[in-house]
């Protein structure tokens, strides 16, 4: 054992070897968290969740919702290791959700039953309670869904087929609607964003989960021409929805480059056989609005992390394109859409730190400065700034629009200080 | 449906417990889970770790990880941090999956003891149990690993059994050590809240041990059966309670003897709901400061046989917790949570004491202090 050395205390990315991300004992800061896999399922309208498994695997589901007050359509049943060790388990579910279903009144559409991870070692029959299940409550639909972290690194994590899940219970319909669904983002893409409203001037609806109240409103998003995917996590989704509906997808995810902004609403028209639009006069009010922000924080230190926005790397370079001082970007991976921009600026931009906040590290490391404008809870928690830009997985930015509601937001939060932890906490997020 | 819960959260679990009782001690603290359990404690049962430098990890397991039983990723990534940690122990604690594929805890803490040089612990924790369990295991270990034979110090005692999932962080711990010392008493160990582990090290000095919650229990009785250092099972709260705490407790430093604070006749006047520990020592201040008649306690957490008296009473799954509630009390004592458990229309008047390992953050700030004469601000609420 070697003495702890002060400099070599911060987690960091290997930039001579193209920044690899490095996997170590993991820390999970106060501010680290996003949404929950509860928080994006209960978007289906009229749908109930019962978690089923060891009663601690619960604890953080049941009070992250009792703190959003969403604990209404959810409840859960704690497994004995007796019945692990007896095979109970199917059983026990079974009875339990009979019991449950019997009692509700109106019953839910969609009776969802999460299990979790011990349920990859269990191998269990699901059928042994989803059959007579699914026979004797025809109207309520009962499935099966994962809560199971420990596929995290594989190509099915809870975080991707939740969304399978949610969209499996769309419609189908072979005639498709002018329409488009937005994916992948958890909150609807603001109506104000250039890409809707040309849609919209072509006769194209835009759809998202978050505005149907109903379930069979809800069935009209599998009648839709095309899936436009903003964030990786609906990718699988939308592949089984090309399969199963036959509804066309392109990913075209929230982005923070002209370039790439213009690319996307051209794809996306071209697949829609549209016009292509003509953004300029979006793009130069993104650009003034851009000016208009470097000028106001007149060299403040920004830091970004990758729970705040799927592109960090994507934002850092813009605004150190803009001339903006990016000091810290916290990621613990680079998305493959997102490599060009980090290697742009490891090779360009050397006073970029690059750091891993779930680094072993990384415990203790508060930075303790007043002045950095933090885009994301996380970056907040480290850089020990007050102010900051309260977002998570990008929130409803996308296009233009997105760019210049990020602005505005930077600007207003560079007045604004907020009491950190209370924010975190309000925030609802969760690991 | 005992096993169904619709209101209540699952209570905080064994391996919270755990790492709740070695957070303070300067030790690296690693869940083996994939992330969820972690974010549990983190996020949910642990009040002092916003801004905290404690070293508490996730493993990172993973499914090929468990399937094939790869120990070595593991006992590597602690080996790879501890060597820039240089933590002052290391702790390995179990969650549902290691539990599925009987991951050896003991063996690897071993494996890693002899290859860093430094202590270690390994728990089998479960996530199937509660957190009073876990925190029971780490005092234990404590006791026992460092626990030496040492030369009696006079009037020198241990409390055993403190953590913010039964105290929280809003003086309690304090006002428990405040209370022994101004009758002249000198606290070694305070298993584990504001104490380091030097000081816990010469825990063998006690002339006896308090214990503060049932969390404390095993590690007295080890200390006890291996030291022969007795212990006194109870807590300051309220004016006569605390001296005939304080006088049971110079009894047991007399005589060697172990001794648990008084019961009183429970009855249907209040119902009190928690730890076991706590509850029955505000039963006894409500009894013998305030003139209250018919004081009944129901533990909420792992039943201890040690601790029982008669007419207690234990809850074990919300549908039971219900029944207690419901179970014809003028004053139920309780975490806010349970309140919604009363039926539509009851007359029961429902007084809030916030229980960090019910309702976790969504209302620990709302926690009271309750030792010595702190316990008025209850008393005034009922």
């Amino acid at each position: 054992m070697h003495e702890r050395k002060a400099g070599n205390s911060l987690a960091r990315a290997d930039r001579a070897n193209g920044c690899e991300f490095v996997t170590t004992l993991q820390y999970s800061s106060p501010a680290r968290g996003g949404w929950s896999i509860v928080r994006m399922a209960m978007q289906v309208p009229e749908s109930y969740q019962l978690f089923v498994g060891p009663s601690a695997c619960m604890r953080h589901i049941m009070l992250s919702s009792m703190e959003l007050k969403i604990d209404d359509r959810i409840s859960w049943l704690s497994i004995r290791e007796e019945d692990i060790v007896s095979g109970s388990y199917e059983k026990l579910i079974l009875e339990n959700v009979d019991g449950l279903l019997e009692k509700m009144n109106p019953r839910p559409r969609v009776f969802m039953i999460f299990v979790t991870c011990i349920d990859n070692l269990l191998g269990t029959d699901h059928e042994v309670f989803l059959g007579p299940l699914n026979e004797k409550y025809p109207d309520t639909k009962t499935i099966v869904c994962f809560m199971n972290p420990i596929t995290g690194d594989g190509p099915a994590p809870p975080a991707v087929t939740i969304q399978d899940t949610i969209y499996s219970l769309t419609g189908d319909a072979e005639q498709k609607d002018r329409a488009v669904n937005f994916i992948g983002s958890n909150l609807a893409i603001g109506r104000d964003n250039e890409l809707i409203g040309w849609l919209g001037q072509n006769g194209i609806e835009s759809r998202h989960i978050s505005q149907y109240k109903t379930f069979d409103e809800f069935q009209e998003m599998g009648k839709s021409a095309l899936n436009i995917i903003t964030s990786p996590l609906a990718l699988y989704a939308a592949k089984q929805m090309k399969l199963r509906k036959g509804i066309d997808y392109g990913y075209f995810p929230v982005s923070y480059s002209f370039g790439e902004i213009e690319r996307n609403a051209a794809e996306v028209c071209e697949k829609l056989g549209i016009p292509s639009p003509d953004f300029s006069k979006e793009k130069q009010m993104a650009e003034d609005k851009i000016l208009e922000t470097l000028k106001s924080l007149a060299g403040r230190p920004v830091s970004i992390d990758y729970a705040a926005t799927y592109r960090p790397f994507g934002l850092a370079r813009l605004l150190v394109e803009y001339g903006f001082r990016v000091d810290t970007v916290f990621a613990s991976e680079c998305l493959p859409v997102e490599r060009e921009d980090m290697n742009w600026i490891l090779k360009n931009h050397r006073e970029v730190k690059v750091l891993q906040p779930e680094h072993f590290s990384m415990p203790g490391q508060i930075a303790g400065s007043k002045q950095h404008l933090c885009i994301g809870f996380e970056a907040a928690y480290f850089t020990g700034s007050p102010h900051v830009v309260p977002l998570a997985a990008d929130g409803e930015h996308y296009g233009y629009a997105g760019i210049i509601s990020m602005m505005e937001k930077m600007r207003r939060e560079c007045g604004h200080e907020y009491d950190l932890e209370q924010l975190v906490k309000d925030s609802g997020l969760v690991v | 449906m005992k096993q169904l819960s619709l209101s209540l959260p699952p209570f905080a679990p064994d391996y919270s417990g755990v790492c709740s009782a070695l957070f303070e001690l300067g030790g690296m603290i690693v869940i083996h889970d994939a992330c969820g359990c972690t974010g549990n404690y983190t996020g949910f049962d642990e009040p002092r770790w916003y801004g905290s430098s404690s070293e508490v990890y996730c493993s990172a397991l993973r499914q090929i990880d468990a399937i094939i039983g790869d120990d070595e990723k593991l006992i590597g990534r602690i080996m790879e941090a501890a060597e820039e940690m240089l933590p002052k122990f290391i702790c390995v604690t179990g969650s549902p999956v290691p539990m599925v594929i009987g991951t050896d805890f003991e063996g690897i803490a071993g494996e890693i003891e002899q290859r860093t040089g430094l202590p270690a612990f390994g728990f089998a924790t479960t996530g199937l149990r509660l957190y009073d369990c876990g925190a029971s295991d780490a005092f234990l270990a404590l006791a026992r690993r460092f626990g030496k034979k040492r030369e009696t110090v006079e009037k020198r005692i241990n409390l055993l059994g403190l953590t913010p999932l039964d105290f929280y962080t809003n003086g309690n711990a304090g006002d428990i050590r405040a209370a022994f010392l101004a009758e002249g008493y000198t606290v070694g160990a305070s298993m584990a809240m504001d104490t380091s582990l030097e000081e816990i090290a010469a825990c063998a000095q006690a002339q006896a041990n308090v214990v503060v919650s049932q969390s404390g229990l095993a590690a007295a009785n080890d200390l006890y059966s291996r030291l022969g250092i007795p212990y006194v099972a109870g807590l300051p709260v309220g004016k006569k309670p605390t001296e005939e705490l304080l006088e049971l407790l110079g009894r047991t430093c007399a005589d060697g003897k172990n001794r648990i604070a008084a019961s009183e006749k429970p009855g249907k006047k209040v119902l009190i709901l928690g730890e076991k520990v706590i509850s029955d020592s505000i039963r006894r201040c409500l009894v013998r400061d305030y003139g209250f008649e018919g004081v009944t306690v129901a533990g909420l957490f792992t039943p201890n046989a040690g601790l029982m008296q008669p007419g207690d009473m234990q809850a074990a799954c919300e549908e039971e917790i219900a029944a207690e509630v419901n179970g014809g009390y003028d004053i139920v004592i309780g975490d806010p949570m349970l309140k919604v458990l009363l039926e539509p229309g009851s007359r029961t008047k429902f007084v809030d004491f916030p229980n960090p390992a019910v309702s976790s953050k969504l209302h620990w700030n709302e926690c009271i202090p309750f030792i010595g004469e702190h316990i008025e601000e209850l008393v005034k609420r009922i």
